[in-house]
């Protein structure tokens, strides 16, 4: 997400995902009401001073920020916030890093700001020991409570992870029941129901953005490697690895997409269409199913036609019996190494990690934090569609989570990017693009 | 001999039937997009994507108050305003003396400066933004709107000397002469006479540069960090990241139309004057 | 003695602070930039490796460069070809056969050119849509649904697509250059040939271009460089350089290197040649179009 460019930037999803654990136990959470700040860490009277922060405002706003900053400001009065936020404020800090006077905390999301370039450049503290012995108010350790760990660089933590999304493919549920089309679960009932909307609409249903490839790239192809060859295979694709992009479980991948291409099934206009583009044509029924975050609704909210019901099924290019796999999507919080303020910097990285903060994320961003045993029960303006989810990712029968350590270099996502989009028009076959891939992926190890 | 010549004749007629069609196809393409432009400027989202060709059903100004109160272009206004004035008067300031002094005095150097700058222009402005912000970081003055306008106004430079110095070559040199006669110093005809000689060609580098320093993005966006300070470029990229993320289709119009429209009305009211200095050759060979 | 010493300080007040001025804000970061190019460099912080010139071994083995250089070319081909027939169509119609509303049209042709180039393409982006654009909204209309696509994003119509938007964004300011260049050719050359006998295709090709050629060859290489500099920022703004780099060009490819890829070291390499090139190839120009004037 953050390598796109700022037309597009982010993609900024929206989740909630109260992965219940086996056993349930929602008690023992901090039901997070207004004005409860039990579930803060402890007070460290050695925090002052000012603290600069810099976050990129994406597709679910600025809200939960803005309370965040106040509701810190409150439990640390001697703390001043000073925030440097936006659409574009990667751009406008990247000066400020490069000159080595950064802010003292980051978000890592959004264009302009990559979390693997800042930890190559050794620009984020090393938070490896500190996070180790961080406690959430129940006593637990934070680390157990996180949904997925954080981005390991060589034995080293250099960001913790803050926002939990999930790639996954959208329908709408209301169209479907009425006009009694089956919900796909896996490959075969998923081209076929393709063949059959087509047959009865028009319609070639499977939308995607030419624009940003990488989104069909994560929100189809990412599942289906983990479903072909598992995590490490994932992985070596991700990492370009000698023969992973010419390998057999690459090559049946392309192959179930071209027999969705040959099938004349993927959306035409879709390679000029950025993402909202893409989104606006799914909500139009101009294409019926659409490969994204849970950012969708949230998103597109005030374009929603009357009607329309969100629904979302793990990415079916599973095999028929198989559970489908679906890939966590996380966006990071680091320090800079070069923080003026690292103490006040921490506390505030500390401070994010709640249970109240959880529920305030839901409720203000439409997405949800990386915590597990999250109770949303007492908020009523968590959105309906977050449910479905949660059910969903919940049922160990119907999706596997497969969650990557680290995300594809840009240097290899871009030019795969284009292969995709030659592939879905129909310009090149699967052969053909396991060769032109297995190339890219040559060149960019030639360049590491 | 009369059946060709009306042969010739109704070809003639033809062709400038012809002629005229495309005259007004090519009029519409340019004021047609501008004009849906305006009208989507006062549409919802919904008006804008759905409805794309019939008139707005209500005036939705909202799309006005959005772009102005919640994306602060009012402040991106003045701001641009200001830098765009500036940089035109440094420009000035640096680019008569030396065009006039290339065009006019014969000194050592005098061809070698003149191609210094005409290949100068030829540099591609991307190259330098990050080596150009490391300058401006040392030197203390990043973060400026006044050192933001030299650097505009400065990059203008080859352009508006090349422009500038083909017209004071059409201007004859007896005026001058004259002048020197009647005791004007070399100073004065440079401040004095000489602008009054070259103003078509001032009015063209003006208009050509407004244009430019009005619609900058990329350094505007790196050299200036205060929000309070940005420019409407900056402003419009918001607008546009916005449109896509919050669906402010309406805004992003709204915005369009109130950055676009200052330069329609400076080049509607000075359209004389810059036809003019384009028909006296502001661009010789 | 004296005057003469008033007369070079005179040239030197006039050249040397506007002279430096250039050289510091926009020489040195040149060659800043150049010196940038031998260095591994993310671009998001200080830290650099002296690499050599591996960027440029980089650039001659990179797949994605060839295609760039192609697509700018390209843009340069159709602009000059259009942009200059269209120019000199408009101009000699205007300047010389004077329709009604000439005022009207020249006023209106120059207005591509005095607008932003963020609404120039907004603009675009929405007229090329496949789903709202009035491009396939029209084709709808006159019955040719059949013709209707995503324009700028097919393999085969996008790259012509940003090509008709540099052409209606240009033609304006060539245009009114040329009609000044007409306008000032005598009278009496026209009268003559016209006792001559010439017709007005002959009077064109005789009189008009050869006596109009220096404002043609500025034109010409004044398209060539600011198509090779400045085509990005289109592309930027509308495909991004896709689908599938149908529309990359080497300024666009350079703004992704930069930017999005984190290659700044690779992406002054990039710089390096765009230069290199934008020069040979108006080197070219010049002595091709030199060349033909001394034919006429």
């Amino acid at each position: 997400m953050k390598k796109m460019h700022k037309r597009l930037f982010s993609l900024a999803l929206a989740i909630l995902m109260a992965l219940p654990l086996a056993g349930c136990g929602h008690g023992t959470s901090s039901s997070g009401t207004p004005g409860t700040d039990t579930s803060a860490p402890p007070k460290d009277g050695a925090v002052s001073g000012t603290l600069e922060i810099q976050y990129f405002v994406g597709g679910y706003g600025s809200d939960w920020w803005e309370w965040l900053v106040e509701a810190f400001e409150d439990e640390y009065p001697e703390v001043e916030v000073v925030v440097n936020a936006g659409s574009d404020i990667n751009e406008t800090m990247t000066t400020r890093w490069i000159s080595e006077n950064p802010p003292d905390l980051v978000y890592l999301d959004g264009p302009s700001v990559s979390e693997t370039t800042f930890v190559e450049d050794g620009q984020l503290l090393d938070l490896t020991d500190w996070y180790q012995n961080l406690t959430m108010e129940d006593g637990s350790l934070l680390k157990d409570n996180f949904l997925v760990d954080p981005s390991n660089y060589g034995g080293k933590v250099y960001a913790l992870p803050i926002i939990y999304d999930n790639r996954c493919v959208w329908y709408d549920a209301a169209e479907f029941a009425s006009r009694g089309w089956m919900v796909p679960s896996d490959f075969d009932s998923w081209i076929s129901v393709m063949k059959q909307i087509k047959s009865e609409t028009g319609v070639s249903p499977l939308g995607s953005t030419g624009v940003y490839p990488s989104v069909f790239m994560k929100g189809v192809m990412y599942p289906a490697f983990a479903d072909a060859g598992g995590k490490d295979f994932l992985m070596s694709v991700i990492d370009g690895e000698e023969g992973a992009w010419s390998s057999p479980e690459c090559l049946s991948v392309m192959k179930k997409l071209q027999e969705i291409v040959d099938a004349g099934l993927v959306d035409p206009n879709f390679a000029g269409e950025t993402h909202t583009e893409s989104q606006m044509s799914f909500l139009n029924h101009k294409n019926y199913f659409v490969a994204t975050g849970f950012w969708l609704p949230n998103e597109m909210k005030g374009s929603i036609p009357d009607g329309f019901e969100f629904g979302m099924i793990p990415t079916p290019m599973n095999d028929t019996g198989k559970p489908a796999c679906t890939i966590p999507d996380i966006k990071s919080v680091g320090i800079a190494q070069g923080a003026k303020n690292p103490a006040a910097a921490k506390a505030f990285l500390a401070f994010m990690f709640s249970p109240e903060s959880a529920v305030k994320m839901a409720e203000m961003a439409g997405t949800s934090l990386n915590l597990k045993n999250i109770d949303y029960s007492g908020s009523s303006s968590v959105p309906s569609y977050l449910l479905t989810a949660t059910e969903m990712l919940a049922d160990a029968s119907r999706c596997e989570i497969i969650s990557i350590d680290h995300a594809m270099s840009t240097d290899l996502q871009n030019p795969i990017g284009d292969v995709i989009n030659l592939l879905l028009m129909g310009e090149i076959d699967a052969e053909e693009f396991c060769r032109q891939a297995e190339d890219i992926a040559e060149f960019y190890r030639s360049n590491k | 001999m009369r059946g060709d010549t009306l042969i010739s004749c109704a070809g003639r007629r033809a062709a400038g039937v012809l002629l005229r069609g495309f005259l007004i196809l090519w009029a519409a393409a340019v004021i047609y997009p501008l004009l849906w432009m305006m009208i989507s400027s006062f549409k919802d989202t919904n008006g804008i994507f759905l409805s794309t060709w019939s008139l707005p059903d209500t005036l939705h100004l909202e799309n006005y108050v959005m772009a102005w109160v919640d994306y602060k272009v009012g402040q991106a206004f003045l701001n641009t305003l200001f830098v765009t004035v500036l940089a035109t008067v440094l420009n000035l300031t640096m680019a008569i003396p030396a065009a006039y002094v290339i065009e006019r005095y014969a000194f050592r150097g005098n061809r070698v400066l003149m191609n210094f700058y005409l290949t100068a222009m030829m540099i591609p402005a991307c190259m330098g933004w990050i080596p150009l912000y490391f300058l401006l970081f040392r030197l203390n003055l990043l973060d400026n709107l006044a050192v933001l306008s030299l650097i505009y106004a400065v990059g203008k430079l080859p352009f508006s000397i090349y422009i500038l110095s083909s017209f004071i070559g059409s201007v004859p040199v007896t005026l001058e002469e004259a002048s020197i006669i009647d005791g004007m110093s070399r100073c004065g005809i440079l401040f004095r006479l000489l602008p009054q000689l070259i103003r078509s060609g001032i009015i063209t580098v003006v208009v050509m540069n407004v244009i430019q320093f009005w619609s900058e993005y990329f350094m505007a966006l790196i050299y200036i960090q205060t929000p309070e300070k940005k420019t409407l470029g900056v402003m419009m990229n918001l607008l546009s990241n916005n449109a896509q993320h919050q669906n402010a289709w309406g805004a992003l119009f709204a915005g369009l139309v109130i950055s676009t429209l200052p330069v329609i009305i400076i080049y509607a009211t000075l359209n004389k004057h810059v036809v003019k200095g384009m028909l006296e050759g502001a661009l010789k060979g | 003695m004296n005057q003469k010493r008033n007369r070079r300080m005179f040239v030197l007040f006039c050249t040397l602070p506007t002279l430096l001025l250039f050289c510091i804000f926009t020489i040195y970061p040149l060659f800043d930039g150049l010196y940038m190019s031998f260095f591994k460099w993310s671009g998001l912080s200080g830290r650099r490796t002296f690499i050599g010139l591996n960027n440029y071994l980089r650039l001659l083995k990179d797949p994605v460069i060839p295609r760039t250089i192609f697509n700018d070319y390209f843009l340069v081909a159709v602009k000059v070809i259009f942009i200059m027939a269209l120019a000199l169509l408009f101009a000699v119609v205007l300047a010389q056969l004077k329709p009604r509303g000439t005022a009207f049209y020249r006023f209106v042709y120059f207005f591509p050119n005095v607008m932003p180039v963020v609404t120039t393409a907004i603009l675009w982006t929405f007229i090329f849509s496949s789903n709202m654009g009035l491009l396939n909204a029209l084709l709808g209309a006159a019955g040719l649904d059949e013709l209707k696509r995503s324009w700028l994003g097919d393999l085969h119509t996008a790259l012509p697509c940003i090509a008709v938007v540099l052409i209606w964004a240009g033609v304006g300011l060539f245009m009114l250059m040329l009609m000044g260049a007409i306008s000032n050719i005598p009278r009496e050359l026209y009268e003559a040939a016209e006792i001559d006998g010439a017709g007005r295709w002959r009077q064109f090709c005789q009189i008009t271009i050869p006596l109009i050629w220096p404002q043609i060859k500025t034109s010409v290489v004044y398209i060539i460089t600011t198509t090779l500099n400045g085509s990005y920022v289109l592309v930027q703004l509308t495909t991004l350089g896709g689908p599938a780099n149908a529309t990359q060009v080497m300024g666009s490819y350079l703004y992704q290197q930069a930017f999005t890829n984190y290659n700044f070291g690779y992406a002054a390499a990039i710089g390096v040649m765009i230069l290199v090139l934008n020069l040979a190839t108006v080197l070219i120009a010049q002595l091709v179009l030199r060349r033909e004037k001394v034919e006429f």
